[in-house]
């Protein structure tokens, strides 16, 4: 089920009667409500694949109990790496598989050995690579002594499946959101109605932004060769905000949902196209992710605290493992090889943490520094975005260096200027809001009553108008 | 609890109510100037026509290609070019087919290589919205409450979208996508005083599994079989550079037609692909010179197949 359809729209208000109204006095009930809700949600797509994450939840919530209850350090480490081997052994299985596949023949034809090929036709479960590095993160902090682990199966599946952040995350660490199903929860009608507006705004990001760039970016990177460098820079500029609204949509719509079900979870994205470096950029994109990586893996791998050879190793590591994480082709890789490349200079020349707060903190305008700062960074995204979307890395050369040549002079072949205002209008509403969790969220402190639904009913039209057969989110595939 | 349930009920009912209000103030269906809403002439000219009748099926590679006068005179039979858009779906077409095909008529399926079993559903309402005799053709038999319900808020859903549309962009009554811009059999004309545009559209991967394709074509066949109609299938209209891009899955689809399709198939793969320069605005639109071209084409093919070869021109 996806959040911008309508089996959704009927899905979320049934779950939420039956929560608030039915099972609202028996916390147990409520959190077996959550685990049904999620296992349907999730089945919707494929019932098959529901297996996985109940086999993942037993093996982890196993794990976690024996690890808290023994005290031999070998046994520990042992059962940790049990629950690492599950957990990325389906991963490894379901999305990388055929990857290493094509690419051990492709080896091994380069030393004049034809292998004959093999590949495996797996289909790639909806959202392991989100609920796989969550529960992983639950064992390695039971392991770490962070956590207590729950003893409550219900808790932990309804932790592990939770419907909202199942499928795309935010990848949720067990110490903020294992807790909360162990409390009552109240319903408030405060944060219920933030979590409305924050679903409002992801889907216009979602329906709005993403799907109609979309449309642009397909038709210029699917015919890339048709076209001239500067029709093929604004089909990477309407990528750029295509991955953003879709993924960011989604984050919202997850943050808002679970908040109508009583729980907070983090932000996930924090306006990271205002950035003004590519560190801050990283410290603002898919904040959940980044944060996993560093907690789970670069500080163990030694961080930022030895000498400069071991923190270029750290640095490359961390990013290509995200890359790849992203998915299993080389553009992922390369991908993650060029932000690591973007990195290194501010990390070595220690101005990594410079841009802590939003840009503008204290004003309406950045300053003169602070756009040229935006945009170098803005630019430079842009140009590693190519390789995320192009079919391979020859393909993302051949559209760079159409770029780099002289059609970039050109008057582009595709040139929608009322898209490219939408644009341009929703990122004046994201600069306004940018001081908040969502660019919306201060709007019933700043608009009186008429004028804020009168916005609510257009935001409501813009999404009913522009929303067409419900279009799958990137990061699914993820 | 009650103030949450109080606001959602509010803001419910004023979207329902501006909703309303959009659809009432819109203009009357059956007399838009909707390219859509061309279906309704293209059945009424079939309905006021005997059989024995030429029933051209396909998307719009039909209407921005054929010269349905030219196939009239080549063979001597009236001809009702039934093409609209290929995204409605092949389902949909041959639906429509089993509605408004009588006993000895030929249908010459012209299908575009991009058309898909199920089609576009949001485009299918909107068709339906402008005729609703098209309604069926879309829609399952076995429909239990939930599927129906779902189905009512979608179409109104398509409402909705074309009203704020129309309001949006007003489109002038005789532009090339217009009801209007189309002639008595159902072919464009005005796009063949227009130069071409210098990027064409709709290029796509053609897809390779053709098997759901291929099982309702033959399924269509015993149908027509059945109540002694005659078809054939050709390719529809395909610029030559997309023909190259998608050549191996073509070559498959190709074999797979040859090996498994009932119908008779009319002229070669590459039969009807041609230059760029005889395109309109798409890979499946012709221009002016392409359209002389692949109707002359097409009428040299069709005399060469069954149903065709024992008349007398």
């Amino acid at each position: 089920m996806i959040f911008n359809s309508l089996d959704f729209a009927i899905f979320l208000p049934i779950v939420f009667i039956l929560y608030w109204f039915v099972f609202q006095k028996n916390i147990r009930l409520q959190n077996l409500l959550i685990v049904a809700a999620s296992y349907l949600f999730y089945g919707w797509w494929d019932w098959r694949f529901l297996s996985l994450i109940i086999f993942s939840s037993v093996i982890d919530y196993t794990v976690g109990l024996a690890i808290h209850r023994t005290t031999i350090a070998k046994k520990k480490k042992l059962l940790l790496w049990i629950s690492i081997i599950v957990n990325l052994g389906f991963l490894g299985f379901f999305k990388y598989c055929n990857f290493f596949i094509d690419n051990f023949v492709a080896a091994f034809s380069l030393f004049g050995i034809t292998l004959s090929p093999f590949t495996l036709q797996i289909i790639l479960p909806v959202g392991i690579s989100f609920y796989t590095f969550q529960t992983l993160s639950y064992t390695i902090d039971v392991y770490r002594n962070k956590l207590t682990p729950t003893k409550d199966f219900i808790v932990f599946s309804a932790f592990v499946s939770f419907f909202p952040q199942l499928v795309a995350g935010p990848i949720e660490r067990a110490t903020n959101l294992l807790p909360q199903f162990g409390q009552q929860r109240k319903f408030e009608y405060a944060a219920a109605a933030d979590g409305l507006r924050q679903m409002l705004w992801g889907l216009v990001k979602k329906v709005v932004i993403a799907d109609t760039c979309a449309g642009y970016a397909n038709t210029i990177f699917s015919d890339s060769s048709m076209y001239s460098g500067s029709t093929l820079l604004i089909g990477a500029l309407f990528f750029t905000f295509q991955i953003y609204g879709d993924f960011s949509g989604y984050s919202d719509i997850a943050i808002g949902a679970a908040r109508l079900f009583g729980f907070r979870l983090h932000q996930n994205f924090a306006y990271p196209y205002f950035s003004r470096d590519i560190a801050e950029f990283w410290r603002r994109w898919h904040i959940s992710l980044s944060t996993w990586f560093r907690d789970y893996l670069y500080i163990p791998l030694g961080g930022s605290r030895g000498g400069t050879a071991m923190k270029i190793r750290n640095t490359f590591i961390i990013f290509i493992v995200s890359g790849f994480w992203h998915g299993a082709n080389w553009t992922f890789i390369v991908w993650g090889a060029l932000n690591a490349l973007y990195f290194l200079p501010l990390l070595l020349a220690g101005k990594n943490r410079t841009h802590l707060e939003v840009v503008a903190a204290n004003s309406f305008f950045p300053s003169f520094k602070e756009i040229i700062r935006m945009g170098i960074t803005f630019t430079l995204t842009i140009l590693a975005w190519i390789f995320f979307r192009a079919e391979n890395v020859q393909h993302a050369f051949a559209i760079l260096s159409e770029i780099g040549s002289p059609s970039l002079l050109k008057y582009p072949e595709i040139l929608p200027r009322k898209m490219l205002l939408l644009v341009v209008l929703f990122m004046g509403v994201e600069w306004l809001g940018r001081r908040q969790q969502y660019a919306i969220e201060a709007i019933h402190q700043k608009m009186p009553a008429i004028a804020r639904w009168s916005v609510y009913l257009l935001l409501i039209g813009m999404i009913l108008y522009y929303s067409g057969q419900a279009q799958q989110f990137i990061y699914f595939q993820f | 609890m009650k103030k949450f349930i109080r606001n959602i009920a509010i803001l419910t009912f004023l979207l329902i109510a501006f909703a309303l209000v959009l659809q009432l103030s819109a203009s009357d269906n059956s007399r838009s100037t909707e390219y859509l809403a061309a279906l309704t002439d293209k059945h009424q000219r079939a309905a006021s026509i005997q059989s024995p009748r030429i029933l051209l099926a396909g998307g719009s590679n039909l209407v921005f290609g054929i010269n349905s006068q030219h196939i009239e005179k080549a063979f001597g039979m009236p001809v009702v070019n039934l093409g609209l858009h290929a995204k409605l779906g092949l389902k949909f077409m041959l639906n429509e087919l089993r509605d408004i095909a009588r006993k000895g008529d030929i249908i010459v399926l012209s299908i575009e290589h991009s058309v898909t079993t199920n089609g576009n559903l949001e485009l299918q309402q909107m068709t339906a919205y402008y005729n609703p005799v098209a309604y069926p053709y879309y829609t399952d038999s076995k429909h239990n409450i939930v599927t129906s319900l779902k189905r009512k808020i979608e179409n109104h859903h398509s409402l909705f979208k074309n009203t704020v549309s129309n309001y949006i962009e007003k489109v002038k009554d005789d532009a090339v996508y217009t009801r209007n811009g189309l002639n008595a059999y159902g072919d464009g004309i005005k796009h063949l005083s227009l130069p071409s545009h210098e990027v064409l559209g709709s290029r796509a991967i053609i897809k390779e599994d053709r098997s759901s394709e291929i099982a309702l074509l033959n399924d269509f066949y015993d149908f027509v079989q059945e109540k002694k109609m005659r078809v054939v299938f050709s390719y529809g209209a395909y610029e030559r550079t997309e023909f190259q891009k998608n050549k191996v899955a073509l070559q498959k689809i190709h074999a797979a037609l040859q090996s498994q399709l009932t119908i008779e198939m009319v002229g070669a793969l590459e039969d009807f692909v041609y230059p760029t320069d005889h395109f309109f605005d798409s890979v499946y639109h012709l221009n002016k010179k392409g359209q002389a071209l692949h109707t002359q084409n097409l009428i040299q093919k069709l005399k060469k197949s069954t149903p065709f070869q024992h008349m007398i021109y």
